[in-house]
C-alpha cells in the first residue's frame, strides 16, 4: 500500500491509540517477573504535530514504568515509537538508561533525541520500517491496520516481548 | 430505575492522581538554572486532563498531567482540558522537608476558595486549581515533588441512586459536543446553565474518571461544597460518563456549611500514604552521563550487524601514551576517543605557538598567548581540551622532554629524571604512540617499548608521504623505525634551516597517518595475538599489517613488511639486553656518543665488514698489466 501520510497518521491516531490500549496485554511467562500492568496515563496531544503518550506500570518483583510515545517521522514516512523506562523503589522513580537489567530486547534501541521533546529517549530507529511493514500490507489495507501492524513490528512489543496486542 | 440505598451513606469521591511526564522536570531544571535561579516565588503552571469524551476503562481515577508545556501554557485541543495551577519550587531539600505542609495547603485552599466564591459561576477553572511543591536537586537531577488539589469538606449523604434518564444524557452529550468544556452544570427547565440559581436543584457533573464502582471524581466535592454554601440542602446530580454508565444520585447535606471549612488535598502515594514522590532523572539529564552513554551506544551499534564480535571493552580499557602533542598527537587522541578509549596521556615539552591551532585540533588561538604570553604547554592543554570535548575521558598531560639520542647529556639530574618519568609512564600504559617531530626523539621510546613489551605504533610524515607502522618485539620480529638504518640515529636538528627543522608537510597527511595509526591499533587489539600477531594474519576485524606507507603526490598507499634487523640500533636483542642490564647508564652513554650504541648493537662491526668487503671487491677489480695492454 506504500507509505501512509502524516495527515492519514494524524487522522487515525486517536482511534489507533484507543484500540491499542484496549488490546494491550501482559503475556505471562515463567521467566518474566511482572504479574499485571496498570495504565498511569494515556493522552493524545497536538504540538502542532500530533502524538500520543502512554505510560504503563508493570507490577511485580520490581515495579517498572514504561512511558512511550508514537509520532510520525516525516523523513522516513513512518510512525516512530520512543520510550523511557523508570524503576520504582518505593515512591522513588529512577530513570534507566541501561536496559540490560530488564529482560527485553534492549540491544534494538539507542538513546536519541525525542522527535517532539528534544530530550533523550530510547528510540526504535525507523530505518527499513517502510519496507518491512509494506511486506505485510495488501492493496486494500487500511491505515488503522497499517498502524497496528507497524506497532507489532516496530512498536513496544519489539523491545518488550512480554507486552503484546491482542486486537479483538 | 431507582435504587434506594438501605442506609444513607456519606458520598465518596475518587481521589485525584498526578502524572508528571519526565520532560516536565527537564524543563523545570532549565528554568531553575536560567530564569528562576534563587527566586522561589510561586509560579503559574498549566496541567491538563483528558477530555471526558475520550475517557476509557483505564481512566479509573481523575488525572492531572504535567509535561514540558506546563510552564509555557498548555495548548487546548479537543482531546484535553487545561487546568490551572501553581508551582512552589523551594531552594533546599531542608526547606522542602521542614515547610509546614498543613499551613501551605491551607494557604492554597484559601486561594482556591476565594476563586470559587468570586461569583455564582460553575466555571471549572476556579474549582480545579492544583499546586505543586517541589525541590530540584540540580547536581544529581533528582526532583522531589508533591501535588495538592485542595478540596473542601461538606457532609453530603447519598440517599438514592438512579440510572440516568436517556433524554438528559442526550442533552448533556449535545452540550458537550457544541459548547466549550464545562464540568458542572445546572439543569433548569430542560436547559443546561453554568450560573447557579435557586430555580432548580438538578445538576449535571461531567465525570472526570470512569471508576468501576460509580464513585465520581473528587472535583464534585468542591462543587457540592459550593452548592451547600449557597443554601442547597438537597440536590440531584446526574453523573455523566461516556461509557454508558451515567447515573443520578440524590444527595442531602448533613450539617450547615460555615466559613470554618477544612481543607484536604495532598496527593497520596501509590501505597495510599501521604508523602512526596521522587523522580531521579540523573541518567537522562546530566550532560556528562548522557555523553558517556551516547559515546558507548554509538560504538555498540557496530556490534548490531557489522561487527558483532568486536571487543569494545578491550579498547575502552586501554591506557594509551601519546609521545607528542602536536599535529599527530591531536588527531590520534581524537580518533582514540572516537573509539571509546578513556585513558590518554600526552607527553610533550613544547608550548603552543601561533602556527599550531590551524593544524592541531586540540588548540585554539587563545592558547598561543595564554600563560603570560608564552603559550600554554601543549601536553597540559591537550589533556584539558580532551576533557572539554568529552568529560568522561581520563586525560593527563606531562610536560616532559624525551631524552634524544645524539643530544648529549648536559644536565644529568634533569635528563635522568626525564628518563625515570618516561620509564614509569611506559610501565603505567598499555600502548605507546610515537608522534614526535624528530627522528632521534623516537629512539629511546623504541628501546623502552621493546624492553617492556608494549604495543608501539609509530606515525611519521614526509612532505607528501607518511609512514604508519607497528613495532615488533622479541616474539614477533617486525622491524622498528630504525631497522633499515646502518648508522645510529643522530642529531638532525642542529645546523638546519627553518624549512628543514619544521614539519613541512601537506596538512592532510597528518590526519591520514593519525587515523591509520589508530585503526591499526584497534585491529591489533581485536587480534587474538595482539602485538604478537603475524603481519599477514587476520582477525575477524581484518588485517594487521606491519607498515603502511602512503604517498599524496600520486595518492597511493602500500602495505609493507620489513623484518627486524639483528643489528638494529633500537630493537636488536643486544640493545634490549644492555638496556635491561644497565638502564640509565646505558641510555646516558648512548645519548652522549652514538658510536657507543653502534658498537653495542653491532653496526660498527657491520660497517667494518662492509669496508673490508668493499676493499676485497676493489682488489678483485684491480687491473693488471695484461688487461692494460688489451685496453690500449
Amino acid at each position: 500500500m506504500g507509505p501512509i501520510t502524516n495527515v492519514q497518521f494524524e487522522d487515525y491516531l486517536e482511534r489507533f491509540n484507543s484500540d491499542l490500549i484496549e488490546s494491550l496485554q501482559l503475556v505471562q511467562t515463567s521467566t518474566q517477573p511482572w504479574s499485571e500492568f496498570r495504565i498511569l496515563s494515556n493522552y493524545t496531544k497536538t504540538l502542532p504535530r500530533k502524538y500520543f503518550l502512554c505510560s504503563l506500570k508493570l507490577i511485580g518483583d520490581v515495579d517498572l514504568s514504561i512511558t512511550f510515545t508514537v509520532s510520525y517521522d516525516e523523513f522516513y514516512q513512518v510512525p516512530v515509537c520512543n520510550f523511557r523506562v523508570n524503576k520504582y523503589q518505593g515512591e522513588q522513580e529512577q530513570a534507566l538508561t541501561n536496559l540490560c537489567e530488564i529482560d527485553c530486547n534492549g540491544h534494538l534501541v539507542k538513546l536519541d533525541s525525542h522527535p517532539i521533546f528534544d530530550t533523550p529517549w530510547f528510540s526504535i530507529h525507523p530505518c527499513e520500517t517502510l519496507q518491512v511493514v509494506d511486506e505485510f500490507m495488501g492493496p486494500e489495507t487500511g491505515v488503522l491496520e497499517y498502524l497496528k501492524c507497524w506497532f507489532g513490528l516496530y512498536g513496544l512489543p519489539s523491545v518488550f516481548p512480554m507486552l503484546q496486542t491482542r486486537y479483538i | 430505575m431507582a435504587t434506594n440505598l438501605e442506609t444513607a451513606k456519606p458520598q465518596k469521591f475518587t481521589p485525584l492522581s498526578s502524572f508528571v511526564e519526565s520532560s516536565f522536570f527537564t524543563k523545570l531544571s532549565q528554568l531553575k538554572l536560567d530564569e528562576f535561579k534563587l527566586d522561589a516565588s510561586k509560579r503559574t503552571l498549566n496541567g491538563f486532563t483528558i477530555h471526558p469524551t475520550k475517557l476509557n476503562k483505564f481512566n479509573d481515577v481523575p488525572l492531572i498531567n504535567l509535561d514540558h508545556e506546563s510552564f509555557s501554557g498548555t495548548s487546548q485541543d479537543n482531546a484535553n482540558v487545561v487546568l490551572e495551577g501553581l508551582i512552589y519550587n523551594v531552594n533546599t531539600i531542608e526547606e522542602f522537608k521542614l515547610i509546614d505542609k498543613q499551613a501551605l495547603l491551607r494557604e492554597w485552599g484559601e486561594a482556591t476558595h476565594a476563586s470559587m466564591f468570586e461569583n455564582t459561576s460553575l466555571d471549572y477553572r476556579k474549582f480545579n486549581q492544583f499546586y505543586v511543591l517541589s525541590f530540584s536537586d540540580l547536581k544529581k537531577y533528582k526532583f522531589y515533588y508533591w501535588v495538592a488539589y485542595p478540596t473542601f469538606s461538606s457532609k453530603w449523604t447519598a440517599t438514592r441512586q438512579n440510572t440516568a434518564k436517556e433524554e438528559y444524557i442526550r442533552l448533556v452529550e449535545s452540550h458537550i459536543a457544541s459548547e466549550p468544556y464545562t464540568q458542572m452544570l445546572q439543569l433548569i427547565e430542560g436547559e443546561l446553565v453554568s450560573n447557579i440559581s435557586k430555580k432548580s436543584s438538578h445538576f449535571v457533573f461531567i465525570d472526570t474518571c470512569l471508576s468501576k464502582d460509580k464513585i465520581p471524581g473528587i472535583q464534585l466535592k468542591n462543587y457540592l461544597f459550593f452548592l451547600g454554601h449557597h443554601g442547597f440542602q438537597e440536590v440531584d446530580v446526574l453523573v455523566y460518563r461516556n461509557d454508558g454508565s451515567s447515573f443520578e444520585v440524590h444527595l442531602q447535606v448533613g450539617e450547615p456549611i460555615t466559613n470554618n471549612y477544612k481543607v484536604t488535598g495532598w496527593e497520596r502515594t501509590g501505597q495510599g500514604k501521604l508523602g512526596p514522590k521522587l523522580a531521579d532523572l540523573g541518567l537522562l539529564i546530566d550532560p556528562t552521563q548522557l555523553a558517556e552513554q551516547a559515546v558507548e551506544l554509538n560504538l555498540k551499534l557496530m556490534k548490531w550487524r557489522i561487527a558483532p564480535e568486536l571487543d569494545l571493552e578491550i579498547i575502552k580499557n586501554q591506557k594509551v601514551l601519546l609521545l607528542g602533542a602536536g599535529t599527530l598527537g591531536s588527531y590520534v587522541a581524537r580518533a582514540l576517543m572516537g573509539w571509546g578509549v578513556r585513558q590518554i596521556t600526552f607527553v610533550d615539552n613544547g608550548r603552543i605557538s601561533y602556527s599550531n591551532p590551524v593544524r592541531q585540533p586540540l588548540f585554539s588561538f587563545n592558547d598561543c598567548f595564554s600563560d603570560n604570553g608564552q603559550g600554554q604547554y601543549k601536553a597540559i592543554r591537550a589533556a584539558e581540551a580532551l576533557k572539554e570535548i568529552f568529560p568522561g575521558v581520563k586525560a593527563r598531560g606531562v610536560n616532559l622532554e624525551v631524552p634524544m639520542i645524539g643530544h648529549s647529556v648536559t644536565d644529568e639530574t634533569k635528563d635522568k629524571s626525564n628518563f625515570d618519568t618516561l620509564s614509569s609512564l611506559f610501565d603505567e600504559h598499555d600502548a605507546v604512540f610515537l608522534l614526535m617531530d624528530s627522528r632521534e626523539s623516537r629512539w629511546l621510546p623504541t628501546v623502552l617499548g621493546n624492553a617492556k613489551d608494549k604495543i608501539v605504533l609509530n606515525a611519521a610524515l614526509g612532505f607528501d608521504s607518511y609512514l604508519v607502522m607497528r613495532h615488533g618485539n622479541q616474539t614477533q620480529k617486525l622491524g622498528c623505525y630504525y631497522c633499515n638504518d646502518v648508522v645510529a640515529p643522530n642529531d638532525s636538528l642542529s645546523d638546519r634551516t627553518l624549512d628543514q627543522m619544521c614539519t613541512v608537510t601537506r596538512p592532510g597527511g597528518a590526519l591520514i597517518a593519525s587515523s591509520l595509526a589508530v585503526e591499526l591499533f584497534v585491529s591489533i587489539l581485536q587480534h587474538e595475538d595482539k602485538q604478537n600477531a603475524e603481519h599477514l594474519s587476520k582477525s575477524k576485524f581484518g588485517e594487521v599489517p606491519h607498515q603502511i606507507r602512503g604517498f599524496l603526490n600520486n595518492f597511493q598507499q602500500h602495505k609493507l613488511f620489513a623484518p627486524s634487523y639483528k643489528y638494529c640500533s633500537a630493537c636488536s636483542s643486544q640493545v634490549t639486553q644492555k638496556y635491561q642490564e644497565d638502564g640509565w647508564d646505558f641510555v646516558k652513554k648512548c645519548l652522549n656518543d652514538t658510536s657507543y650504541l653502534e658498537e653495542i648493537c653491532g653496526l660498527t662491526k657491520v660497517q667494518e665488514e662492509a669496508d673490508l668487503a668493499s676493499e676485497d671487491l676493489l682488489k678483485d677489480l684491480e687491473i693488471d698489466d695484461e688487461d692494460e695492454e688489451w685496453l690500449s
